[in-house]
């Protein structure tokens, strides 16, 4: 029986709760980013601070991911499915808690920057916002990822975008070096800076919104579409 | 009609579900085949684990595309192989289970878990087969479901677990408009419990009876051959050679029983049923 997409709102509830429950229990995940961060802040003081945000942050992204993980742990996903909620509520609650989750983990980050610094905590919470885009939108490629390979084949996967990624800018820059003075890449990059340099804080924030919401709506519609191919 | 199936078809590599059955309210019916029959495929369809290929189904009068995952609340289930993340204790699945359905009903859940000896605290992992499928029954049992589904709700029960888990079923059915839909592979749990049984076989159901009919009006006959050369045949829809001779099985008991004195008639039971369904050879049989 195909179940419609209507959503089951109190289900969607009951998948947070089951989700913050599976979070609590990853202790010691939880104990290694807190004592992490602690010993960040004690060695290298307000200099860490970047660090930390985003080690915090990519901590948090992982324990959703981790989720997921739990959700097919002794098949418990066949069950979680017979529930009232929908595959789309599934994935919804994924993304729901990806945000809440990182946000709390860019706010405990910055509570000991609070505390050292408390005149800084502008420019910080610039600087966490530009590392949460950045982790959002890694975010938005690895639950689709996740969802469709699977934990151990999604992580390769995952690398193997990155490695690829990584591979094109080497083989950009070849080919800018080799072609020098006909192939302007870096000139083209150096605009695109430019035009973002130009722009006033409040247009960055605007475009940085506008851009995350886009790779929601892309990240969104790719993962409730695997979930909703899936069989169990 | 609380659920009804019409030629839902499901097609795998080597296998293909052809299956059309019926689950009355106030009923409780049987689904019973050897492994690899259909049972599961048919559970995984009907609670949309699966894409059918074709057919159509209702549940509570609701076309396929029109059941929302609201309407699961009035499902309750119970799955051979699965259950909640093992990692969570009884009170973590009646935290999410309150946020999940609207009638759960915590208290009442948590004092059955007690009555029948199932730490709250211990996480399900640690949990022996009996306390699981224990665990498995009450959870399902706890949301006021109008349907429930359940496939070996009893394996790894002993007698009196067992007993007493049957019992609960039989309480819960006692509310107007509810029914069950479960599979077994222990018989004596289906005749003591179902109104009525599907029997399926490679996707396939091959036999629809109320229990009473199996108890009352089957039998098998297990005759000679000079007695089967001289049997009336008409009513024999198995046969299964052996080594006295043949094991018949027929729906016609007591004309068998008024005609041939001399044949052992056995009263029917579903695994008799079963087995020469399965191993014995189809007979033409007047309608």
């Amino acid at each position: 029986m195909k179940v419609s997409g209507d959503s089951g709102a109190k289900g969607f509830l009951g998948l947070l709760v089951k989700d913050f429950k599976l979070i609590v229990q990853n202790k010691t995940l939880l104990a290694v980013l807190l004592i992490i961060e602690v010993v960040f802040f004690v060695m290298q003081g307000m200099d860490g601070a970047a660090f930390v945000m985003s080690y915090m942050i990519m901590g948090c992204s992982v324990l959703v991911l981790s989720t997921i993980n739990m959700d097919e742990y002794d098949k418990s996903m066949v069950f979680l499915m017979t529930m009232p909620v929908s595959r789309k509520d599934y994935v919804f609650e994924k993304y729901v808690l990806s945000f809440f989750a990182t946000l709390s983990g860019c706010i405990v980050a910055l509570i000991p920057c609070f505390l050292l610094n408390p005149a800084g905590i502008g420019e910080l919470l610039v600087q966490a916002a530009g590392i949460l885009i950045v982790m959002a939108l890694i975010q938005m490629v690895a639950l689709p990822i996740r969802l469709k390979f699977g934990g151990e084949s999604g992580r390769i996967v995952f690398v193997s975008i990155f490695a690829v990624f990584v591979l094109l800018m080497v083989f950009v820059e070849k080919v800018e070096n080799r072609y020098a003075g006909q192939v302007k890449i870096q000139d083209w990059a150096e605009q695109v800076s430019v035009f973002f340099h130009k722009m006033s804080a409040a247009e960055m924030g605007c475009t940085a919104v506008i851009i995350c919401v886009i790779c929601f709506a892309v990240s969104f519609r790719v993962s409730k579409g695997i979930m909703e191919r899936k069989e169990f | 009609m609380i659920l009804k199936l019409d030629n839902v078809t499901k097609t795998y590599q080597d296998f293909t579900l052809r299956c059309s059955m019926e689950v009355e309210e106030g009923c409780i019916t049987g689904l019973i085949g050897e492994n690899g029959a259909g049972k599961s495929t048919t559970f995984k369809a009907i609670l949309g684990l699966i894409h059918t290929d074709g057919g159509n189904m209702e549940i509570f009068g609701k076309r396929q595309g029109d059941f929302s995952a609201k309407d699961r609340e009035n499902i309750g289930v119970v799955l051979a192989e699965s259950t909640f993340c093992s990692t969570f204790t009884i009170k973590d699945t009646a935290l999410i289970m309150e946020n999940m359905y609207g009638r759960f009903d915590k208290k009442k859940f948590l004092e059955k878990c007690a009555r029948y000896e199932l730490p709250v605290d211990k996480k399900l992992r640690e949990f022996s087969t009996g306390m699981k499928a224990k665990f498995k029954l009450l959870s399902a049992m706890s949301h006021e479901a109008r349907l429930l589904i359940l496939d070996e709700p009893t394996v790894g029960l002993d007698n009196v677990a067992r007993s007493e888990m049957l019992d609960e079923m039989r309480q819960y059915m006692e509310e107007e408009g509810r029914a069950v839909l479960i599979s077994s592979h222990i018989s004596s749990d289906l005749e003591g419990l179902c109104d009525d049984l599907y029997f399926i076989r490679n996707g396939k159901i091959l036999l629809h009876e109320d229990t009473d009919v199996i108890l009352s009006d089957y039998a098998v006959l297990k005759v000679s051959r000079k007695q089967y050369e001289e049997l009336d045949k008409r009513y024999i829809r198995y046969r299964k050679e052996e080594s006295f001779g043949y094991r018949l099985l027929t729906k016609e008991k007591q004309f068998y029983l008024d005609n041939y004195p001399a044949v052992a008639v056995e009263k029917g039971n579903i695994d008799d049923v079963m087995l020469l369904m399965v191993k014995g050879e189809k007979m033409e049989v007047l309608q």
